[in-house]
């Protein structure tokens, strides 16, 4: 059994074994719900821009709060010992816990099929569109996951694993909301890292290798950050 | 099987573990031994790779975990100072987690952990939640853990903590077990154990190795000096014959005279065998010697003696 793979099954078997996966699920859903019924009563398009695009904001703070305790817990506990003793690496171990927290994304995304299901039932809405949203949002939330499991590796306090994943987010967001008040190259490199410029696309239906490639670039980057930080903080 | 050389471990600034330099062959079982604080976990954490050290070399089993990380983890079984447990998961499926972990293959994987649950007297628990658990059976969880894999080296940092009286002599039983197929370093603070399971103690105090022998050496050289004998004589006189005895370096009477029998204490001089001359001494005045023996030091009192030495050697070091 390869170290990828173990620590992948044993990831998933504890989110899925605590209560804070199925809240987060819940709010994710409950909130998803009220902005499709929204955004269907005010324009009346049978279109999953709007939910996207609210959805995505919800994005920012429900996944600090997944991906805390992928390593502080760990720290915590002190299993930290057991995984760093075994004959795996911290690559291993970082890919394995980022390919299971992704996983349960994906899984609560699958449980929103109910919405393009009633358009489809009830419209006729324009089907790549959809699906290119949901790979869009799929991406963006699995870079923020990223993120959240970098802070994550910062200390061994789930709360401040927390906070420092919704600072690091928020800034995405930001970024997105500077690029309007400023002009010129600054502007052109503010829309470039802004994670909303490279997502919006995708609810209009187009897929550009520039920015998938923007958000496999975070997803490595981040990643690449939480394997070092753990290697670093071992030498300390 | 296990060899440091030279190896410190600097916080910043603070040296928790300074140039100790040990070796544990193969089938060993080597007790290590400090007061709290003394850097032991350190030690154990270096030698297990989950930290590299400042400075020097580690190796077991002829890997060293720095270099070659893979090949050394998966010859050491770990136990840690606290039981590295995910209280959601059952006693089996930790079990099989950590055998999966350790790259048991699969066909031997249910073998494996059915005998560390059996060894460990764990069967009778094996669907219950880790969380759910009293403090003794999850660490006898943690002690099959570190079995899972047959690795032959096992690192355990205070393998009885935490366990009942029937429980400890369970674990001392198994400890014994593995002996021979293991080459074991177990550390402790309670003395007793040590002395009862392991050939060999090191002694380590404030990072720093202070003595290291074997267990019944450790506990002879320390009285090595001192005899006790019972006399039949009159005190003062025989307390004054002794001391003319060139091997002899001091001597206490225990007990007074009663019933014409005197108790003494002789010290001897270092790296002397005081006691045939004692014997001729007493023959020639005629004075019968009724007992003489060689009190064995516990390894309390050693443990006590070198580590309550070494802030006194310290300060001289530094004026």
């Amino acid at each position: 059994m390869s170290g990828l793979g173990t620590i992948y099954r044993k990831e998933l078997r504890i989110l899925l074994a605590s209560p804070l996966s199925y809240v987060v699920a819940a709010v994710f859903l409950a909130l998803g719900g009220y902005f499709f019924w929204l955004f269907l009563a005010n324009t009346a398009l049978a279109s999953l821009s709007g939910y996207f695009g609210n959805s995505s904001i919800v994005l920012v703070f429900i996944v600090p709060v997944l991906t805390m305790r992928l390593w502080a817990e760990e720290e915590a506990r002190g299993t930290a010992e057991l995984l760093l003793t075994s004959p795996v690496s911290l690559g291993q171990v970082v890919v394995g816990k980022f390919l299971a927290v992704a996983t349960l994304f994906a899984g609560i995304l699958l449980l929103t099929v109910g919405y393009p299901l009633v358009l489809i039932l009830r419209s006729d809405p324009h089907l790549p569109t959809i699906l290119t949203s949901y790979l869009g949002f799929f991406l963006l939330g699995a870079a923020f996951l990223a993120v959240g499991l970098f802070t994550s590796t910062l200390t061994h306090h789930q709360v401040i694993a927390a906070v420092t994943g919704f600072g690091l987010l928020l800034l995405f967001w930001f970024i997105d909301l500077a690029a309007g008040s400023v002009t010129g190259t600054l502007r052109q490199v503010l829309l470039a890292l802004s994670a909303f410029t490279h997502f919006e696309p995708f609810t209009r239906g187009l897929i550009s290798a520039a920015d998938v490639t923007y958000f496999l670039s975070v997803i490595a980057g981040f990643l690449f950050l939480a394997e070092r930080n753990l290697e670093r903080r071992l030498w300390g | 099987m296990i060899h440091l050389e030279h190896v410190s471990k600097w916080y910043a600034g603070r040296a928790a573990v300074e140039d100790l330099s040990f070796s544990v062959e193969e089938g060993e079982v080597v007790g290590f031994l400090g007061p709290n604080g003394a850097g032991k976990t350190t030690t154990m954490r270096i030698i297990t790779g989950y930290m590299p050290p400042s400075e020097g070399r580690v190796e077991v089993a002829g890997f060293d975990p720095v270099e070659d990380p893979v090949a050394a983890k998966s010859r050491i079984g770990y136990l840690p100072e606290s039981p590295p447990l995910y209280p959601e998961m059952s006693v089996l499926t930790y079990l099989t987690f950590v055998s999966d972990l350790k790259r048991v293959p699969r066909s031997q994987r249910t073998k494996q952990v059915e005998q560390a649950m059996e060894r460990t007297g764990l069967t009778g628990v094996r669907h219950r939640l880790i969380g759910h658990l009293s403090k003794g059976y999850r660490q006898r969880v943690g002690i099959a853990q570190a079995l899972l894999g047959e690795p032959p080296v096992l690192i355990l940092d205070e393998p009885t903590v935490g366990l009942d009286p029937r429980q400890i002599i369970e674990i001392r039983e198994l400890i014994r077990e593995l002996a021979g197929s293991h080459t074991v370093l177990l550390s402790s603070h309670i003395l007793p154990e040590v002395q009862a399971l392991c050939q060999r103690v090191i002694i380590i105090n404030r990072g720093r190795l202070v003595a290291e022998d074997r267990t019944e050496n450790l506990s002879a050289s320390k009285a090595g000096g001192r005899l006790e004998l019972v006399v039949q004589a009159p005190a003062p006189a025989v307390a004054q014959r002794l001391e003319q005895v060139p091997e002899v370096a001091g001597v206490r009477i225990l007990e007074p005279e009663t019933g014409g029998q005197v108790r003494l204490q002789v010290d001897e001089r270092p790296g002397m065998d005081a006691r045939p001359a004692i014997f001729f001494a007493l023959a020639e005045a005629q004075w019968p010697i009724l007992e003489l023996t060689r009190p064995r030091f516990s390894l309390e009192e050693v443990f006590m003696e070198l580590v309550t030495q070494e802030p006194a050697e310290a300060g001289e070091g530094s004026a």
